[in-house]
């Protein structure tokens, strides 16, 4: 078992330095780089021409620019190498300062999303399974696929704006809050208002991932189903209940945990939209704001941060994998 | 199982007792379809939505009614030609009333609801937004397929190589794939969106395929890992063939199932990533895209949803009928998941 | 000091207009423009964004009894501002070397200038550091300072006491363009602005003597501009090297709030100065971190959590309009961004002034206003609208080609220029627009070339780019000169009430400017170099006009001005501010700005 970890960390360097490279060739080839971008951003109009050449050179050479890009490659990595991450060029800050600060956010509105994938996700999954092709399998699967096929950044808009206008239902009860747009707060430092936040975006995001392990859970049901010990156990006039929760269950969910660690490294990378949408400053937003002003640190270093997250994340899986399964050993 | 026999025994009543293999091609398929149909209402639903779908996409300059860029207006009811001299020596006044005082002559019909001229009502530019739907659905297709097709065809041959091939070949080939996976999608989507500067629905498409040739190429991969040891696989081997043919066709036929699958669910979830990368404005805005439509009709929130929703419902019906479609292929071909009424289609 | 003879008073006693002058936004500019690239969805432009923009929010729309009657109620203290930062673009904290928006809206809290304009409306310029001054000759500026401004309190300067020293050294650093080893630093960007200054000496602690070596109509207005602030000379010592690394200690200043946190992306907050010279009504200001989402701010609005906000839709601001009547007002800024192309007409093929008055007549301005502006723009000539005392009227405007009325007639001549200048051998024409255009006013590009070639008949196809690219081109001189090609976007942001200076600057072939747009006008030369020589403001008026139609007259001499957009700023009614304008007026945000905390909807706004 030590060995297989071992063996796995060892395979994964060459992957973090595939993604270190790559990351760095894109970036480095990127049209309108950060001193151009910075240079124009300026009144386009209203330059000396010679004048704006002397800028630019300035500042390519203070932002170290101005070496041949093998030169800056061997750099980069030397650095990486003693966690040298760089200094982002637009606040002169550590890159990964961005990234810390953002993470607590992400991590949050992640695991929140999971949660309510999960317990949406696993009763629609086994439901439909076992009651394949009724009604209550077509009005379940229908749900939850709308729910993905719906575009998120429409179903947030609408969410948000709904909720902040306060909607009258059947004029039943009155559905509405006060969502704290811009005083982002965590869980452990404020539960209330963290939770009035992040609801609304932990359930559209959680929704739509829902469905692919939805769809997974009862593809794997239906096929663990017809495996001749649930046949047994059926036989034995075990109850229903238990023979799903007890047996099927177990072994249909091995696979599921593959996609679930899967959207969880896919959550952790941030949701652009929704944290655009919601005022939270966690890791989505501050990558695209770092690509589109042409922050190649910070971009450099959040996506090898997030690489090397992901890659441990599915060593995880496997190791989870022999927990559940014990007919796979790893040695 | 009985129920299994009741079902058999009802498509067969009344007609003459006849092996399917007996009839000719076309009729087979029209049997199998109709099955399908009827044992998978749902992936039915799905191949209807998936077929008007491709109508509008390939027939969509029949089946406009105007041409997608025609700005309708008419003449602005409120203009108020005393205002608009005054403004005329003093901006300032057009601080002072609505915009729409001014507009002399014709202004364009922005965000109207549905007429009998218009089916959809126009978009915020005057455009008819039943016709700009229509278009809307030939760039949806042409990435969801698109991509999907790079993505499958890149993944079958990357996924037979790295199985059949084994050892460092396999080896290099994984940590590739892993990399793929490991770079954040967004990120290299945007970092593909922006290394071409000018995202056209091409590179788009393509960058889009490229993200999802990890898990096609992982889903070959352990088909053809499980289909390798098949005694089939040996005994073509002790004959002689090739390791070309026993690819293709020993073990490539072998596999065609899951990649039928993956091919038809991965297309929705294309079509949404171009709505979303549309969203961020990353899309290529010289094309009619739905997502680009809905962003701008979003513009309007709750005030005026309709545009969004129209747009939205056609977007979200799309992508429901492709997952509806794979979701049911899935029952049908592969054996394991056949439930009491499943059976396989083609 | 008087405004007695300005020439927006008399233009405004002529009107039915009461003094408040609606000018625009805040400009949100090039800068503002690049930095919504930033940010991701361009649904936030100049106009948009200027009113959601610190710069507007905080300073815009003098409040009609205010501005009447400015004592008639008492300014309250008290409340923090909260502000969306729709902008993370910054180059400096050493305001000299800087020329970003934000940085002159940051700086504009936290530094006095020398003089400062007290309204951009009014066309006055008031004090800053310094109380008053005087002109006993046109070769000399004395300039007495305030004897109650103190710096900030933070290290080194450590809240000691301003003296005149302080404005000298700030005008010698501008004024050689080099860092303290010596070394010319090409980015003191207003160096040029300097060159007049012949000595500036501290004739006594509180007292200032500029002399020229040949007199400058424009040096107040320098030292009124918005990154014309000055920096404590100790700070500057300590700290040059290190104004890059942006961080809150190193800006120091004498201005009305204290700059405690800041971040690019997140949150930054100020608080009162408390030795300010006069009272600071704000307890502070908290820029918000980003968000550019139209959705959020209205949401983020609605719940009182940001003070203002500028919807781009109609539709939006109709439905805010009606379901907070009585609770919030609507002001109609003018953009700070004119829309309008460049093009470089020293060689084939923009040369021909045919071909460029046919691009020039067949762009329907009219159309862009009514489809993708909803109705909020004005057309504009070389002159935009907010500094209309300088230029042609709309009804003058509106005799020019490209700007007629008869759409058919200017489609027709368009036509037949084009056809006359060779045309239709140029092939395709490719059109450059920013993707943050495209992004805001979404189907822009299509429309506007669509409409060229129905009326050119050539094929024209949209190119969308980054800003940086275009800027790229344009300075290299690459639209035209041997291709076939224009762009089209948001150019120079307005940063004064006149535009002499810019006239000159950019239209007189003596200067460098000039070579990027190479239309050569022998007239226009004329006009602008006796412009900015002109002491008399009525004279520079008649001389910019006829600038202004002379322009017209070669369709823009290189830049194809179009039109301005009107963006709506809304505000909650306990907010009440200073004067909306599209020019960077956030000096005026601790005395001018203030909560009523009297005003019903001030109850259940979050602290």
């Amino acid at each position: 078992m030590r060995n297989y970890i071992l063996r796995r960390m060892v395979v994964n360097i060459p992957v973090i330095w595939f993604v270190a490279t790559l990351v760095f060739l894109a970036t480095s080839v990127l049209p309108g780089d950060f001193v151009a971008q910075r240079i124009a951003a300026q009144d386009p109009t209203s330059t000396d021409p010679a004048l704006r050449e002397l800028q630019i050179q300035a500042v390519r050479k203070d932002l170290g620019l101005d070496k041949p890009v093998a030169q800056r490659y061997v750099i980069y990595i030397g650095n990486l190498l003693t966690g040298d991450f760089g200094v982002s060029y637009q606040t002169r800050e550590p890159a990964l300062e961005g990234m810390k600060d953002g993470l607590p956010y992400s991590l949050q509105l992640a695991l929140m999303s999971l949660f309510v994938g999960l317990v949406t996700s696993i009763p629609i999954g086994i439901i439909s399974a076992i009651r394949q092709d009724s009604p209550i399998d077509y009005v379940l699967r229908i749900f939850a696929i709308l729910m993905l096929a719906m575009p998120s950044f429409w179903v947030g808009t609408m969410l948000l704006l709904y909720t902040v206008k306060g909607v009258s239902i059947f004029g039943l009860f009155e559905f509405g809050w006060t969502i704290p747009l811009t005083d982002p707060k965590l869980l452990w430092e404020d539960p209330g208002s963290s939770i009035r936040l992040f609801f609304l975006p932990a359930m559209a995001g959680g929704l739509a991932s829902a469905a692919g392990v939805m769809r997974l859970l009862r593809s794997q049901m239906l096929e663990v189903l017809r495996q001749d010990y649930i046949r047994t156990a059926w036989a034995k006039g075990m109850r229903e209940r238990v023979v799903i929760t007890r047996h099927a269950m177990k072994n249909a969910m091995v696979p599921v945990v593959t996609v679930l660690g899967l959207t969880l490294a896919g959550l952790l990378s941030g949701n652009v939209v929704f944290e655009n949408l919601f005022g939270i400053p966690g890791v989505g937003r501050r990558i695209l704001v770092a690509i589109q002003a042409r922050d190649v640190p910070v971009v450099q270093a959040f996506v090898l941060v997030i690489a090397t997250f992901i890659v441990f994340v599915n060593l995880g899986i496997d190791l989870l994998y022999g927990v559940l399964d014990p007919r796979i050993r790893y040695s | 199982m009985a129920q299994d026999q009741a079902v058999l025994d009802r498509s067969t009543t009344g007609s003459v007792r006849k092996s399917l293999s007996d009839r000719p091609v076309v009729v087979r398929y029209l049997i199998h379809f109709g099955r399908f149909f009827r044992t998978k209402p749902l992936g039915g639903v799905g191949v209807v939505v998936i077929g008007l779908c491709l109508f509008a996409g390939i027939f969509g300059t029949q089946i406009e009614r105007y041409s997608p860029d025609v700005i309708f207006s008419e003449v602005n009811p409120s203009f108020d030609p005393v205002l608009y001299e005054k403004s005329l020596n003093d901006p300032l006044v057009r601080l002072q009333h609505p915009p729409e005082k001014f507009q002399k002559g014709e202004t364009p019909l922005l965000f109207t609801s549905p007429s009998a001229k218009h089916w959809m009502g126009t978009d915020g530019l005057g455009h008819d937004l039943y016709s700009r739907i229509i278009h809307g659905a030939s760039t949806a297709l042409y990435v969801g397929l698109g991509a999907a097709l790079i993505a499958t065809v890149a993944g079958i041959v990357i996924g037979l190589a790295s199985a059949y091939f084994a050892g460092t070949v396999d080896f290099l080939i994984q940590r590739v794939m892993d990399t793929l996976q490991a770079f954040p999608p967004l990120v290299l989507l945007l970092l593909f969106g922006q290394v071409v500067a000018n995202p056209t629905l091409m590179v788009n498409t393509i960058s889009l395929g490229i993200l999802g040739v990890a898990s096609t190429t992982r889903i070959v991969r352990s088909s053809v890992l499980a289909t390798r040891e098949e005694v089939y696989v040996l005994a073509a081997r002790t004959i002689g063939a090739n390791d070309v043919r026993i690819m293709g066709r020993h073990i490539f036929p072998n596999i065609t199932a899951p990649i039928i699958v993956t091919f038809t669910s991965s297309i929705g979830l294309y079509i949404l990533i171009e709505a979303t990368l549309a969203f961020l404005g990353l899309g290529d805005p010289t094309r009619v895209s739905w997502g680009k439509m809905i962003e701008e009709g979003r513009r309007n929130g709750t005030a005026d949803p309709w545009m969004a929703v129209a747009v939205g419902g056609a977007l979200t019906l799309t992508v429901l009928g492709f997952n509806l479609a794979g979701d049911a292929l899935r029952d049908v071909l592969d054996p394991r998941l056949r439930g009491r009424s499943g059976r396989a289609g083609f | 000091m008087s405004d007695l003879d300005n020439y927006w008073m008399r233009r405004a006693s002529g009107t039915a207009l009461s003094r408040r002058r609606l000018l625009g936004s805040a400009a949100v500019s090039g800068v503002g423009a690049a930095s919504l690239a930033l940010v991701g969805c361009g649904d936030d432009d100049d106009d948009a964004g200027g009113g959601t923009t610190p710069a507007a929010s905080a300073s815009a729309g003098a409040s009609p009894s205010a501005a009447a009657s400015p004592s008639a109620v008492a300014k309250q203290k008290g409340g923090t501002g909260h502000f969306v930062s729709a902008n993370n673009t910054w180059d400096t904290f050493d305001v000299d070397r800087s020329r970003f928006s934000p940085v002159a809206w940051l700086m504009g809290y936290t530094n006095m200038g020398v003089v400062q304009w007290d309204s951009f409306t009014n066309g006055k310029v008031g004090g800053g550091i310094a109380e008053s001054w005087e002109t006993p000759d046109k070769n000399t500026y004395t300039f007495k300072i305030r004897q109650n401004v103190f710096w900030h309190n933070k290290a080194p300067v450590n809240g000691r006491q301003a003296v005149a020293d302080d404005v000298v050294q700030f005008i010698l650093r501008n004024k050689s363009g080099k860092t303290l080893d010596g070394v010319d630093d090409p980015n003191f960007y207003r160096k040029a602005a300097y060159q007049n200054v012949d000595k500036v000496e501290a004739v006594d602690k509180f007292t200032v003597k500029v002399t020229f070596s040949k007199p400058d109509p424009f040096f107040l207005t320098t030292l009124a501009g918005s990154y014309s602030k000055v920096q404590a000379p100790e700070a500057v010592k300590a700290f040059e090297k290190d104004y890059a690394n942006m961080k809150a200690d190193l800006v120091i200043g004498t201005g009305a709030f204290v700059l405690k946190d800041w971040s690019a992306d997140g949150k930054s907050n100020w608080v009162r100065h408390e030795k300010y010279h006069a009272q600071v009504n704000w307890d502070g200001i908290t820029w918000l971190p980003l968000f550019t989402d139209q959705a959020a701010q209205q949401a983020a609005f609605e719940q009182k959590q940001i003070d203002a906000f500028s919807p781009t839709q109609n539709a939006v601001l109709a439905d805010l309009l009606k379901r907070f009547d009585g609770k919030i007002n609507e002001t109609k800024v003018f953009s700070g961004n004119p829309q309008a192309g460049t093009y470089y007409g020293g060689a084939a093929p923009w040369n021909n002034p045919n071909l460029i008055g046919a691009i020039f007549r067949a762009f329907d301005r009219r159309a862009l206003i009514s489809s993708l502006l909803q109705g909020k723009a004005a057309l504009s000539g070389n002159v935009p609208p907010p500094q209309a005392a300088f230029g042609v009227t709309e009804k003058e405007l509106i005799t020019f080609p490209g700007y007629l009325e008869d759409r058919a007639k200017e489609e027709t001549e368009a036509r037949k220029m084009w056809d006359a200048g060779g045309g239709p051998a140029l092939g395709e024409v490719i059109v450059d627009i920013p993707d943050i255009w495209e992004g805001l006013y979404s189907g822009g590009s299509a429309l506007i070339t669509a409409q060229l070639k129905k009326v050119l008949g050539n094929t024209f196809t949209a190119k969308i780019e980054p800003y940086s690219t275009i800027t790229g081109k344009l300075v290299k001189q690459q639209y035209g000169n041997g291709k076939a090609n224009v762009w089209w976007g948001w150019i120079t942001e307005l940063s004064d009430p006149e535009p002499t200076l810019l006239q000159y600057l950019q239209y007189n072939s003596a200067q460098p400017q000039f070579q990027q747009f190479g239309v050569k006008v022998d007239k226009i030369d004329t006009l602008t170099a006796q412009g900015v020589a002109e002491f008399d403001i009525a004279k520079r008026q008649e001389l910019s006009k006829e600038v202004n139609r002379e322009l017209l007259k070669v369709y823009g001499a290189g830049v194809h001005y179009s039109l301005v957009g009107v963006g709506s700023v809304l505000r909650h009614n306990y907010l009440k501010v200073g004067e909306s304008v599209p020019f960077v007026t956030q000096h005026q945000a601790g005395t001018e700005a203030y909560f009523d905390q009297k005003d019903p909807t001030w109850a259940g706004r979050p602290a």
